[in-house]
């Protein structure tokens, strides 16, 4: 199947099937060419950028003989357009789905559903096989082709799903620098700045910690409670810090370097997390 | 990484002057070093001795928030990790071969990083073994290098340019 061509055009072959004595169906024919050119427009305008297409096909050869074919060039729609960057774009990205290889992040979800229609017969005798001469090799729609564009929907469809972010309330804690103390009109809030992740979090004290709020000002502190989260951010928005649950952190300074205990628990036994079926797809 | 300090695990002479460099920039505060909390299930010994434990503490005090970060578990870092598992998910072809499934603990530890955002994942992780996915191959068959083709994290294995200068 390996060729090398004139890649300014291309030719769509449908090989007919043995029950109508190698002929294809022409309904089997019209819809699979409908269905290349309007994935190579939708194909030409993600790698554009454009709502409309830019690009025609004229019908630049056609043969009866089995298989049956009819060859393709793009030609400009609109003024001063040459199609031939989008068109060879898009002939790579049906050769490496044919491959099983990624394609290009500009094919989504729509064209690779689109990809898995190409792929899918309609019919059983509309025809026997299907696919057109790409840039050096042949990309065949078949059962394979198939199988790819179906994992390629799935995997843009995990892709393009929202990240949506647990809303709810947890026992737990957070560390970070407090930075301010907000009692003016009894609200009792403080703020910690984490040294990674949210900017800032507002937490609430307890009555019983008034008095003792000022001593953790600008100091780093653990601040123990009931945690709230919100569907805007993965981050705790509030606090709720339980008695006796701020306190200075760590609870004991490093008194060695990450380098000092270089080789300290060498030739020990590690252990070997087992999570089992956790998390288990 | 850590435990190959703590280990001292023998690698290159690049890769340990690598981490030389990382630690000597932690000390001057121009970088902090994040993870999970179930790194600590993978770095400390199955058993403790008594030298063991005054080794054990000196190693969770570095963890000051400031130089070294510690990162909790929550309900959004195990969502995100079973989306990063789900992703790389690849079953069994016809013949029983080509099964992929990452690592519960690799996918805790990346989700802990692109939940808080951090930008560079530290990892000497290239090995195929038992059906795994190598974490330094992550993006190797992806166009965009990005975890769950979405979630930008930059995932190396440090190594040096040149020998250190020791400064």
């Amino acid at each position: 199947m390996s060729e090398s061509r004139d890649i300014s055009d291309f030719t769509i072959y449908l090989e007919g099937h043995d029950g109508h004595r190698g002929n294809v169906l022409v309904h089997a024919f019209i819809g699979k060419v409908h269905r290349v050119v309007l994935v190579l427009n939708r194909l030409e305008r993600a790698f554009i950028d454009s709502a409309m297409r830019h690009t025609d096909f004229e019908i630049v050869g056609a043969d009866k003989r089995n298989p049956t074919t009819i060859t393709l060039k793009p030609v400009p729609h609109v003024r001063s357009y040459d199609p031939q960057p989008a068109f060879h774009w898009a002939m790579s990205q049906l050769a490496a789905v044919a491959r099983g290889d990624e394609p290009d992040g500009r094919v989504r979800g729509e064209i690779a559903k689109d990809l898995v229609k190409l792929a899918t017969k309609d019919s059983e005798d509309g025809y026997k096989a299907f696919w057109i001469n790409g840039h050096a090799e042949a990309v065949k729609f078949d059962d394979n082709f198939l199988h790819n564009a179906l994992a390629l929907t799935r995997t843009r469809e995990k892709e393009d799903t929202p990240t949506r972010w647990h809303v709810g309330s947890a026992l737990g804690s957070i560390v970070g620098e407090l930075r301010a103390v907000d009692d003016i009109a009894d609200e009792r809030e403080f703020v910690i700045v984490p040294p990674t992740g949210a900017e800032s979090i507002t937490c609430v004290f307890p009555e019983s910690l008034r008095a003792t709020m000022g001593d953790y000002l600008f100091r780093m502190v653990k601040v123990e409670g009931t945690l709230h989260y919100g569907k805007d951010s993965p981050f705790p928005y509030r606090v709720e810090a339980n008695d006796n649950g701020i306190a200075p952190y760590p609870d004991r300074k490093p008194r060695r370097t990450l380098e000092d205990l270089r080789g300290v628990f060498a030739g020990q036994g590690r252990s070997e997390p087992d999570w089992g079926s956790l998390l288990n797809v | 990484m850590f435990y190959e300090v703590v280990g001292n695990e023998l690698v290159e002479q690049a890769k340990q002057d690598a981490v030389k460099e990382i630690l000597s920039e932690n000390r001057s505060g121009t970088n902090i070093i994040v993870t999970s909390v179930i790194a600590h299930l993978e770095v400390l010994p199955a058993k403790l001795s008594e030298k063991g434990a005054s080794d054990e503490a000196d190693y969770l005090a570095l963890f000051d928030a400031e130089h070294f970060a510690e990162i909790e578990l929550n309900t959004n870092i195990i969502l995100r990790a079973r989306e990063i598992r789900d992703y790389y998910y690849v079953p069994p072809d016809s013949n029983g071969q080509g099964h992929r499934m990452m690592d519960v603990g690799d996918a805790i530890h990346l989700a802990t990083a692109t939940v808080q955002n951090i930008p560079e994942f530290h990892t000497r992780d290239n090995k195929k073994k038992k059906g795994n996915v190598p974490l330094l191959d992550l993006y190797k068959n992806q166009t965009v290098p990005k975890v769950c083709g979405k979630y930008d994290l930059k995932i190396l294995s440090p190594e040096a340019a040149q020998g250190s200068l020791g400064v």
